[in-house]
């Protein structure tokens, strides 16, 4: 993030957890308007605990959610999305028996912004020939296409990414880089949650990497390859 | 059209066939059943007690008749808001999804039903004594009434269906918490659906209520008339306006020819009719022109 940008979501020392486990553990980061932060780390490490936290499923024990410098804590999810957040699913949760186009016109309608045409979104989503199509019918690379398509229809300012790289084909891993990167270039901020360190590497801008709740490292991707504590909360001590 | 066949076929009938009691039912099961459709069939919440507000609307419109000395069409109104009252304190119940959000419900109707019918409170709803309407019983008044109410219903389920709220509710239906992040107000827009689906209930027991004029806590808070409801729209096909009338046209049909016919069949046939339905057209009746390309309204 360059220094004379502010940020367009902070978030400050989040708590969370459920019963013993503590799923989010003080973590911080920012991020800046057109900036791909990455955020990394093993299974059950927190990452989609802390989008689920910035959308508003669930609320946090204490901490701060800053978007565009108004807090937002206590705001339902659907307000935030009409703040202008929004998110895609690790495992894609589309809705099944609508048609593609109804499931990116809701998004339009009440997505807070009813200038984003859906045969807009569908066709650079690459969705357009299949708009007519039930979202049940789709392939699993398709309805992740979908839920981004969803988001895109309420007009982001800050995208949560959730593993959308996982089950993607090699040429579908390098359609959906270009994608993000031109999402990036427009101005929307990324949070791009991933374990194959290839696609974040092309990706993302810096990275993240959480342990149990914690930031372990934050800096460059090649860094944190080269950093133990990182090294070991992946592969293990 | 399907609101205007509808209504030409409640107009006429009547003039060739009198036993105008049935047709006052089926109209009443198809306004129950649309009812049923916009809070199941549009959101996915399947209420047990549904026919909680059925009998809220019975008994709101009846004690203001009595006590009051409302007119019956002031009073079916009342009716229908007495059932949103309940439907409002019942908004909680959201917090619970599927099957207990439907044990819920059927226990608040069965709570509604003890304290209507409660001893103590004769003195109020005239407890397990039953209501009595000499003063306003006119059944064709009601039944008129009730053909309005059907209508009512039949537009409003079929205004929903097609608008940008339907649309909504079947995002909320397919997977709510998508559905908060397509910007939808989930809580807000069930809400209005389950108040909406209230009134139909509401008003649809104040106009029973109205045409048989005496009737007992248990008449009008039976769990057989919510069976009924969510068989027809299942049997018809939900979400749909077309399936709710279709499967009481011939459920309802079905119920009465063979219960007259041959009584001794009924529950076997009945039960084997609604086996094979949920064997091999689990979306309802008519999910068979959907498969043949056919829009279904």
């Amino acid at each position: 993030m360059s220094p004379d940008t502010e940020p367009v979501l902070e978030v400050e020392d989040l708590h969370k957890h459920f019963g013993g486990l503590k799923a989010l553990d003080g973590i911080s980061f920012c991020i800046a308007p057109g900036e791909i932060l990455g955020l990394a780390g093993p299974n059950g490490s927190g990452k989609t605990t802390c989008i689920n936290a910035i959308t508003g499923v669930f609320g946090l024990d204490s901490g701060a959610i800053r978007f565009a410098g108004k807090t937002i804590n206590r705001l339902p999810t659907y307000r935030r999305v009409r703040l202008g957040i929004n998110r895609s699913f690790q495992v894609p949760s589309p809705f099944l028996g609508l048609s593609v186009m109804e499931n990116v016109t809701v998004a339009s309608v009440y997505g807070g912004n009813k200038k984003r045409d859906p045969d807009h979104i569908l066709e650079i989503t690459g969705l357009a020939q299949i708009k007519d199509r039930l979202a049940g019918s789709l392939n699993s690379s398709q309805q992740k296409l979908l839920d981004l398509a969803r988001a895109l229809a309420t007009d982001p300012r800050l995208l949560l990414v959730d593993e959308i790289g996982a089950g993607l084909n090699p040429n579908e891993l390098a359609r959906m880089t270009d994608q993000l990167r031109a999402l990036a270039a427009q101005g929307i901020a990324l949070l791009v949650v991933e374990h194959l360190m290839d696609f974040l590497d092309r990706v993302t801008d810096r990275i993240v990497v959480m342990d149990a709740g914690k930031e372990l490292f934050s800096g460059q991707l090649y860094e944190a390859a080269e950093d133990p504590r990182v090294v070991e909360a992946f592969l293990g001590g | 059209m399907v609101v205007a066949i509808t209504v030409l076929a409640y107009v006429f009938i009547p003039y060739g066939y009198n036993n105008q009691f049935l047709l006052f039912n089926m109209m009443m099961y198809m306004a129950l059943a649309q009812g049923l459709n916009i809070i199941y069939g549009y959101t996915g919440y399947l209420p047990f007690g549904y026919v909680g507000f059925f009998g809220a609307g019975a008994y709101g419109s009846a004690l203001v008749i009595i006590y009051l000395h409302w007119s019956p069409f002031p009073a079916v109104l009342l009716g229908g808001l007495a059932a949103v009252l309940v439907g409002m304190l019942l908004i909680p119940l959201f917090r619970l999804s599927g099957a207990y959000f439907s044990i819920a419900n059927l226990a608040a109707a069965e709570a509604l039903y003890y304290i209507i019918a409660n001893p103590h409170l004769a003195s109020v709803t005239q407890g397990p004594y039953g209501i009595s309407l000499p003063q306003v019983y006119d059944p064709n008044a009601a039944y008129w009434t009730m053909l309005a109410i059907l209508v009512f219903a039949l537009i409003l389920s079929g205004l929903m269906r097609r608008s940008r709220f339907g649309l909504a509710l079947g995002a909320i239906r397919e997977n709510p918490v998508s559905a908060e992040m397509a910007g939808v107000n989930v809580v807000r827009s069930r809400a209005i659906a389950w108040l909406l689906s209230a009134f139909i209930a509401g008003v649809s027991g104040a106009a029973f209520g109205w045409y048989i004029s005496v009737f007992y806590p248990e008449t009008v808070f039976s769990l057989s008339i919510t069976v009924f409801a969510i068989v027809f729209v299942l049997f018809g096909g939900s979400g749909t306006l077309l399936g709710p009338l279709v499967g009481t046209l011939v459920l309802y049909g079905a119920y009465n020819y063979i219960g007259i016919s041959t009584p001794q069949y009924f529950q076997l046939t009945y039960g084997l009719l609604i086996i094979l339905l949920v064997l091999f057209l689990p979306s309802g009746l008519t999910s068979l022109l959907r498969k043949r390309g056919i829009d279904v309204p």
